[in-house]
């Protein structure tokens, strides 16, 4: 018994420690918000901060472009997440659903080879395609590739959702003559919520974080999305430290505030997408 | 005999074919068409531009595979190779094994607070990776940097130096920010492996007297194949990729020997204008990486086939 108190007492100071190792970086990040340089220099980076201003997150907003950089990433993001959802509600049906030639090949070449490359491995042609487009600069040179990954990435999502639902629900629906269309819309994706909440809230946080193809793509300064500019930010104010952490915290906080909202689903998400 | 949804099935077939199959591939256009203009072009255009000279925007010459042997005899390649392997060490291998260790010992068993951990341990994998490089430098930084604060604490300022400005180190601290950033996703994926072995197996080994070395080998490992295979092209595909790129952008910008191979192709393509040259560079990597994929994946299936 006194064996097993101690194995589960270790249990949790390692699960324990690990958790603090992991948040700690982010706790020094938000106190050093509250903080001047100086203060930061004076009494050291461990120090709490000894009142609590909001002015490095005005400086950092409305002096330093923070608030452009925003309204990019929601330019960027909304359009991105709203699209590609339906555009994968339709695929999934499609995919799972319906029966065509070259099915496997849309699934396996086209739509799960869309979700595997990595941004770094298209970045050279895509300057070319978008400068072509004549779209550099232009924010939807970054959408239009990041839409098109989301909308694969929930097609598996929501797809292996399909998958589940009985194959009598889409009978019943048929012998009631509804079309297809009727069908996905009214039948299938109010059922599908769960899978379109994962897929669109994993979907978001990727988005938001996007920097390799904004960073190709997008050179003028007003229309950066926020992980380029925090990169742009830093290279700048290289020794300040609170306005640093005070952009870092803003790029930060969206994906860490939608992530906790909905943590087991994205937890299972996540787990279950990389399993799959 | 007939199956039992024989009527069903008919009548959805003729309906089926009533609607078409155009309406199926109308349904696939918009995901297959942008995937396929902004992905799949792009990737494939890539192994087609690694065999010109090309600045971008003048013509292209066709040089067939001299910028494969040009790139075999680069020193900046091998040595962004060499730091790519040294992130493998970090960024995969060493989550692994210390996921591996953590989970073995955390799972079995009820936790309370599962489920804050589970949040806790998972925050770095939905913060920009910038956001990531961007406070590690200040916690490597040399004068008012977090690391130097708590070495001066435990009174052994002698040994803290500039982390990232200074080649014995760099590479080390950058890798060391993978680890760290991905530790908690290794551990969560495992635990939940291991949950998922039947506890009989460990029940029926403790009765032959296995210790927990043993049942760790011949139990837990054996069946975690599959989430190792996981763990393995996930974390390989980001320090190949996208991660190592924003951490290394974000801390050194690649100086002192950090620089990954996916940073010195982009440096090619955009600094200094070789765009056909940073394309093999690519192609080394899409290839390095499909290698590594497979390999993965192939050891992982293998539990489904025994």
């Amino acid at each position: 018994m006194k064996a097993q108190g101690v194995v589960l007492a270790t249990r949790y100071v390692l699960v324990t420690l690990i958790a603090l190792l992991v948040i700690l970086p982010f706790a020094l990040m938000f106190m050093a918000t509250f903080r001047e340089h100086t203060d930061i220099i004076r009494r050291g980076p461990l120090a709490l901060p000894q009142h609590f201003s909001v002015d490095n997150f005005r400086k950092v907003l409305f002096q330093h472009h923070f608030d452009r950089y925003y309204l990019n990433s929601i330019l960027i993001t909304v359009p991105v997440v709203g699209g590609s959802l339906v555009f994968a509600l339709m695929s999934a049906f499609a995919l799972s659903v319906m029966d065509f030639p070259l099915k496997r090949f849309f699934l396996l070449g086209v739509v799960s080879f869309g979700v595997m490359i990595p941004e770094v491995f298209i970045m050279i042609p895509l300057f070319q395609l978008m400068h072509g487009l004549g779209l550099v600069n232009n924010l939807l040179s970054v959408i239009l590739p990041s839409l098109a990954m989301s909308a694969c990435f929930s097609t598996l999502v929501i797809r292996s959702f399909f998958m589940g639902l009985p194959r009598e629900l889409l009978d019943s629906a048929m012998v009631d003559g509804a079309t297809f269309w009727e069908i996905l819309w009214k039948i299938y994706t109010p059922l599908a919520i769960p899978a379109i909440v994962t897929s669109g809230a994993l979907t978001a946080v990727w988005t938001w974080n996007t920097y390799i193809t904004p960073l190709v793509l997008i050179h003028d300064p007003l229309k950066m999305p926020l992980p380029l500019g925090l990169a742009l930010f830093q290279g700048q104010y290289v020794a300040n430290v609170p306005l640093i952490m005070t952009g870092a915290t803003l790029t930060a906080l969206p994906p860490i505030v939608v992530y906790l909202l909905l943590q087991p689903r994205v937890v299972l998400g996540i787990t279950q997408g990389a399993l799959k | 005999m007939l199956p039992p949804f024989w009527g069903c099935d008919v009548s959805r077939r003729a309906h089926f074919r009533r609607q078409g199959v155009f309406l199926s591939y109308l349904f696939l256009a918009p995901t297959v068409v942008s995937t396929v203009v902004f992905v799949i072009y792009p990737f494939l255009a890539n192994f087609f531009y690694s065999t010109v000279q090309w600045d971008g925007f003048g013509p292209k010459i066709f040089v067939g595979l001299r910028n494969f042997v040009l790139l075999f005899q680069d020193e900046r390649f091998w040595s962004a190779f060499g730091a790519n392997f040294i992130y493998f060490v970090f960024v995969t291998a060493l989550p692994l094994f210390l996921g591996l260790v953590v989970a073995s010992i955390i799972a079995r068993g009820q936790l309370a607070g599962t489920r804050f951990f589970q949040s806790a341990y998972f925050i770095p994998q939905v913060v920009a990776a910038i956001a990531l490089g961007t406070i590690f430098r200040w916690i490597y930084a040399p004068l008012f940097g977090v690391l130097h604060q708590v070495l001066k604490i435990a009174g052994l300022e002698r040994m803290s130096r500039p982390w990232l400005g200074a080649p014995e180190t760099a590479v080390t601290a950058v890798g060391l920010i993978g680890t760290w950033a991905w530790l908690g996703f290794c551990i969560i994926i495992f635990v939940a492996g291991i949950q998922k072995i039947d506890q009989a197996l460990y029940e029926a080994a403790i009765l032959d007297g296995a210790n927990s070395l043993q049942q760790f080998f011949h139990i837990t490992l054996p069946d975690l194949r599959f989430e190792i295979a996981v763990v393995l092209v996930m974390t390989t595909v980001q320090c190949l990729g996208s991660f190592a790129f924003a951490i290394v952008s974000s801390t050194t910008g690649g100086a002192y020997g950090t620089r990954p191979v996916a940073l010195y192709a982009y440096q090619l393509a955009f600094v200094e204008s070789k765009v056909g040259y940073a394309s093999a560079v690519v192609v080394v990597l899409t290839v390095l990486m499909f290698a590594i994929a497979a390999i993965s994946l192939f050891l992982g299936e293998r539990r489904f086939g025994e």
